[in-house]
């Protein structure tokens, strides 16, 4: 990977449910260490964004730049972009780890299978390499001894504990988060707060949709406000929230406040 | 009793070997019809959850008429119609010589599997649909093929949602192996009973026997529907 590429660039993506335009261009970039976090108010885009960004939603126009090597792409007759190369595709999206609202694990599988699971047979890693590699992410975790439980004996923190581990050991360039939290009881949303906090202290590179104003100001380098569709303001944490420059932003950030 | 005992021998005199026989003919019966019965119920389950409204009719239009016929004219129509007129096509497509024509054993095994297959249809549709969407998903943007996915989150799922409509199918597979007797003999268990009864005319005896087979086919089968019920449920709550 050409280091002076950034990491992950996001080029004025489209995309457009039946009539509706969802995202209506929206471009940023991440360097090598940056966590930019996406805020916005419900319906704004943020998880269309984020699944256009490893082609689960196919984006109408626009271009995934990912270390320097952009997601090969044509137009079909719908007018959505697809994938040109099934396997550059799949090798693109192994290097975007991601993390959902509801944790998706596989939940006929073991912990240690789900974070096997990759590694094993998309990366072709030996299980015995795969295996050691998930100890020590489970242990990097909290949950050094859960590897033999499934899923369902966990509670949800620990769950989406594991989701992360399982996308940290594709060993990604840039990992997605969407919303991490929010499908967590409230008591549970620190022990994945700290995961987070620590692999934004290891420099990963992350793109976070999030709720959590506080971890938001706390880790990331940039901040952008999503408005129905648009990057509506953009900045350092400090500059998008102390000084609103919007009637918009303001609102979204007072209905927060007052949350 | 030593009556009963003699009719068990093995060889010209007794029926040992002949029951011994059709016990496994029944099995293998059974078995590749229920194989090929699995493979058609994916198949249409597909069809059936798929975008084309073109494959979602040919699956519709199967489930519903074999599902709304008898079992037994199912069959004899499959058999006496259907096979005739895969033979006739597969002659003037020029794929095979003009004399042409399926096995009897054949033929019979795919009535079978062709009736069963209408209702694994429904039972792997319903299994399918209770796949989580979300590992699917997560399957994707780990970077899985298609068929990795299929064969590695969606299958183990689908077979554990749809375990006991497989396992009735398998039992309900057995016995109606029974109904080829009527096509043709082939030496299962049915048809097996029917000849000792009426050449020994012990038809208690001979019957109570079959009867007694079916009955191990199925304590074996649920032994193993057991076992697999509790491999597939691992993880479940
Ligand atoms: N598959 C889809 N088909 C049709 N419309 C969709 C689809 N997915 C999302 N939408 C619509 O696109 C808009 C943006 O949705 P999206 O999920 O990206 O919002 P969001 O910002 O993530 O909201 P939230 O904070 O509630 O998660 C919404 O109006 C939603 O109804
Ligand atoms: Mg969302």
């Amino acid at each position: 990977m050409d280091t002076n590429q950034p990491a992950l660039s996001v080029r004025d993506i489209h995309k457009q449910f039946g009539n509706t335009e969802v995202l209506r261009g929206v471009s940023f970039e991440a360097h090598s260490g940056d966590v930019v976090s996406i805020i916005g108010s419900s319906g704004s885009g943020k998880s269309t964004l984020l699944r256009c960004i490893n082609f689960l939603e196919s984006p109408n126009s626009g271009e995934i730049v990912v270390g320097g090597e952009a997601i090969r792409t044509r137009k079909d007759k719908t007018g959505s972009l697809v994938p040109v190369d099934k396997a550059q595709l799949r090798q693109m999206r192994a290097r975007l780890g991601m993390v959902f609202q509801n944790f998706n694990l596989w939940d006929h599988r073991t912990v240690m299978d789900n974070i096997i699971e990759g590694p094993v047979h998309i990366l072709k890693q030996s299980k015995k390499q795969a295996k050691e590699q998930a100890r020590a992410l489970l242990d990097k975790v909290g949950l050094f001894d859960k590897e033999d439980h499934y899923p369902s004996q966990l509670s949800g923190g620990q769950q989406q504990r594991v989701a992360i581990a399982r996308a940290l050991a594709m060993n990604p360039t840039v990992m997605l988060f969407d919303e991490p939290t929010s499908a967590l009881d409230p008591e549970l949303v620190s022990e994945v707060i700290t995961v987070i906090r620590q692999l934004a202290e290891e420099k990963r590179t992350m793109i976070m949709v999030t709720h959590e104003m506080a971890l938001a100001r706390e880790i990331s380098s940039k901040l952008i406000f999503l408005d129905q569709g648009l990057i509506h303001t953009q900045g350092s944490p400090a500059e998008v929230m102390d000084n609103p420059d919007s009637d918009r932003l303001r609102q979204f950030l007072g209905m927060l406040n007052a949350a | 009793m030593a009556e009963f005992l003699n009719y068990m021998a093995w060889g010209p005199k007794g029926w040992g070997d002949e029951f011994f026989f059709a016990f496994f003919m029944t099995l293998k019966i059974s078995l590749i019809a229920y194989g090929a019965s699995f493979a058609m119920g994916l198949l249409f389950a597909m069809f059936k959850l798929s975008n084309s409204r073109f494959l979602r009719g040919i699956a519709g239009t199967y489930t519903t008429v074999v599902r709304a016929l008898p079992e037994m004219l199912m069959i004899l129509l499959v058999y006496f119609a259907v096979a005739g007129m895969a033979e006739k096509m597969l002659v003037s497509a020029g794929l095979v010589g003009s004399e042409f024509q399926f096995s009897p054993f054949w033929t019979a095994v795919f009535a079978l599997a062709f009736v069963s297959g209408a209702f694994m249809t429904e039972v792997i549709r319903a299994g399918l649909l209770a796949v989580p969407k979300g590992g699917i998903e997560a399957a994707w943007a780990i970077g899985m093929s298609g068929p990795q996915i299929f064969r590695r989150v969606v299958m183990p799922q689908m077979m554990r949602h749809s375990l006991s409509g497989l396992g009735n199918l398998w039992l309900g597979i057995t016995k109606d192996s029974a109904i080829v007797s009527i096509l043709g003999a082939f030496g299962e268990l049915l048809q097996t009973g029917y000849r000792a009864a009426a050449a020994t005319k012990e038809y208690g005896y001979f019957y109570g026997l079959t009867a007694l087979l079916f009955l191990l086919i199925t304590i074996l089968s649920l032994a193993v529907l057991h076992w697999m019920e509790k491999r597939l449920n691992r993880g479940l709550l």
